[in-house]
């Protein structure tokens, strides 16, 4: 990966990506639960509401499409990890939503310019 | 919706099926996913076709999950061919292209990664299957538009890039591109005397009356002939002669010949339709799948069918081995080749005279007379040597020739004038120009095609020539199915002599042809005359 890029601007990246994904979620109507919630299988980005299903939602942020787009970094081993962590979130929150969905916002923030957000829902 | 469907076709054997080629593109987990049975080259489509569509300056939706069915699902498929459809279908999908520019067009061709369209073996046989199911347009690669247009009523485009065929489909200008090198390698071998075949001629034999009138009517029929006789009697240099006999093609025979080369992977670009029948000499040392076709993966006609319409020549028949004989039987009768697999299966078309030689024992030398016997082989090895010959194979030749060594006389004879090729196809042309009168809206075209059964009802010999053919059967000297074949014969040799229907000269002509007694020519000719 980028050696140049310090780890300290590559968390700002990220945390600016994922406030812009919350901003973007919020606005369609959707309620924010849990934010950056960690435990020993990893991190949850976001943890909302829309309606009565339960959004799990990964966050992926990109300053260029150097190294692909965001969503290419989502693959299978990734949508398996968030599942478990979806069932630990749940277990420890003991919520029973009528649904579990898991999202993917990619956000692409180019050195000039807006950044383009795209919010892809239930990852399978 | 995005969502898009395009065509290709699908070759088992020398049949072709129509697949559908559905793209989806939608949100989820990024990926390319390839669903409907392909193997392991055709799995690897989905990486030519994403860097065909990013060089060629187009957009691989490489946000989105693709999904690629081809349908029908069940069955295998295997073969580059279908990465052209595969890739128009994804940008037909992510709306790169209108929907409706991809209708009733049959897409086919190799990508390159810098989007160049390469060719791929088979492409007429595709084509004629499209046109069976109602398709008009192919897209197919440029070198091999050709082979596509032999299809009369389809419309080719022939084009050499992925950029070209997206431009065509928009409907916008076609942009330039570098031409793809050909499917085939250039010949690397040539050599002097390699149409050594077309500059052969009957004039250059002398004597030989017997085998030439044999030959004669081989070809004028369609027969399957059988040559005898010691070395060096001349049975290879007649049987080269063969196809020099043989009128050109007609259109229909023409294109499945050519369909089936295509096929074989053998057909250069730029050869056009093959018109001359074909002639193919293996070696013994062939084994069965190049002879009678197979191979492993796709299943690939042999050398039997790529002889269709033409002469497949087997010389030193008995040295060939035991099972590319018995598999010969099958072909001999039917005219067609059925190869059946654990997962597919194919028929190809073998109707080519086949003609066989054979010493009468492995050195070559025996002879029934013992003052010119110089043979040298047991007994044993020549009973084994002639079990080969006899049996079922020969029971469906239909003549069996003796070629006896030049006689001393003949072979100074300065002033016999032997026949030119020219002389005896225009011949065999007459004769066959009857023999397409007679079956005129059958399904075959030659006395050695026609079936028996309805040969004895529809054309039967005149009583007395039906009596003597009869006789033979019921003495025990004639087979039934070799009554058949003498029934055929009989017509070809009436064909020849322009007589209206076979009677008893020509039904003895036909019986000794047959058994390989000498022919009485001389009587022959002075009751024609």
């Amino acid at each position: 990966m980028s050696g140049s890029r310090s780890a300290v601007s590559k968390q700002a990246l990220g945390a600016y990506g994922e406030s812009v994904a919350l901003r973007h979620l919020v606005e369609q109507g959707m309620v924010l639960l849990d934010r950056n919630w960690r435990c020993a299988g990893g991190e949850i980005d976001l943890v909302l509401r829309d309606g009565d299903v339960l959004v799990i939602c990964e966050v992926k942020t990109r300053s260029s499409l150097a190294c692909g787009s965001p969503h290419e970094a989502v693959g299978q081993l990734k949508l398996t990890r968030l599942r478990r962590l979806a069932a630990r979130w749940l277990e420890e929150h003991g919520v029973r939503p009528r649904d579990v969905r898991i999202d993917l916002v990619a956000v692409l923030r180019p050195t000039r310019g807006a950044s383009v957000v795209e919010h892809v829902r239930g990852l399978s | 919706m995005a969502f898009a469907t395009t065509r290709t076709i699908a070759l088992q054997g020398a049949s072709g099926h129509l697949i559908d080629v559905q793209a989806d593109v939608s949100p989820g987990v990024v990926g390319t996913t390839l669903v409907g049975r392909p193997d392991v080259s055709l799995n690897e489509a989905r990486d030519r076709c994403r860097m065909a569509v990013v060089n060629s300056d187009l957009d691989w939706p490489s946000t989105r999950r693709i999904t690629i069915l081809l349908s029908p699902a069940d069955m295998a498929k295997r073969g580059t061919h279908f990465d052209l459809a595969i890739a128009v279908a994804v940008l037909g999908a992510s709306g790169q292209l209108p929907a409706a520019a991809l209708e009733d067009t049959v897409f086919v061709g190799e990508l390159t990664l810098s989007g160049g369209l390469r060719g791929v073996p088979g492409v007429l046989p595709m084509t004629l299957a499209a046109a069976a199911r109602g398709i008009t347009r192919v897209v197919v690669p440029e070198p091999q538009a050709s082979e596509a247009a032999m299809v009369p009523g389809m419309s080719v485009f022939g084009m050499r890039s992925l950029a070209q065929v997206v431009a065509e489909l928009q409907g916008v200008e076609v942009p330039e591109a570098a031409p793809v090198a050909p499917m085939s390698g250039a010949r690397l071998l040539s050599w002097r005397g390699e149409e050594r075949l077309g500059e052969l001629d009957l004039a250059d034999l002398r004597g030989m009356d017997d085998a030439r009138y044999a030959v004669e009517v081989a070809a004028a029929g369609g027969h399957h002939l059988m040559l005898s006789g010691p070395k060096g009697a001349g049975k290879t240099t007649l049987a080269e002669r063969i196809p020099g006999l043989l009128p050109d093609l007609d259109p229909t025979e023409s294109l499945e010949l050519t369909a089936i080369h295509s096929l074989a992977g053998a057909l250069e670009p730029g050869d056009g339709r093959l018109t001359r029948p074909p002639f193919f000499a293996p070696h013994h040392d062939a084994s069965k799948a190049s002879l009678l076709g197979g191979g492993t993966g796709r299943v690939r006609p042999g050398e039997i069918s790529r002889a269709h319409c033409g002469v497949l020549f087997l010389d030193e028949f008995p040295l060939f081995r035991t099972d590319v004989i018995d598999g010969l039987r099958q072909p001999l009768e039917s005219g067609e080749v059925h190869l059946a697999r654990g997962g597919e299966s194919a028929t190809f078309p073998a109707r080519g005279m086949v003609v066989l030689a054979c010493n009468p024992c492995p050195c070559g030398g025996y002879h029934a007379q013992a003052r010119h016997n110089t043979c040298d082989c047991s007994e044993l090895k020549r009973r084994v040597y002639r079990a080969r010959v006899s049996g079922p194979v020969s029971d469906r030749i239909d003549i069996l020739r003796h070629v006896a060594p030049l006689s001393p006389h003949d072979a100074t004879d300065r002033f016999a004038e032997p026949e030119s090729t020219a002389t005896v196809r225009s011949r065999v042309e007459a004769a066959r120009r009857r023999q397409a009168e007679r079956y005129a809206g059958c399904s075959w075209r030659l006395n050695g095609q026609a079936p028996g059964p309805l040969l004895g009802d529809a054309w039967p010999l005149e009583p007395a020539a039906r009596r003597a053919v009869d006789d033979e059967l019921y003495a025990g000297r004639l087979t039934s199915r070799g009554a058949v074949r003498v029934h055929r014969l009989a017509w070809t040799v009436a064909d020849l002599r322009g007589v209206e229907r076979p009677g008893l000269a020509e039904a003895d002509v036909a019986l000794r042809l047959r058994t390989g007694e000498p022919l009485d020519l001389a009587t022959l000719a002075r009751r024609a005359g």
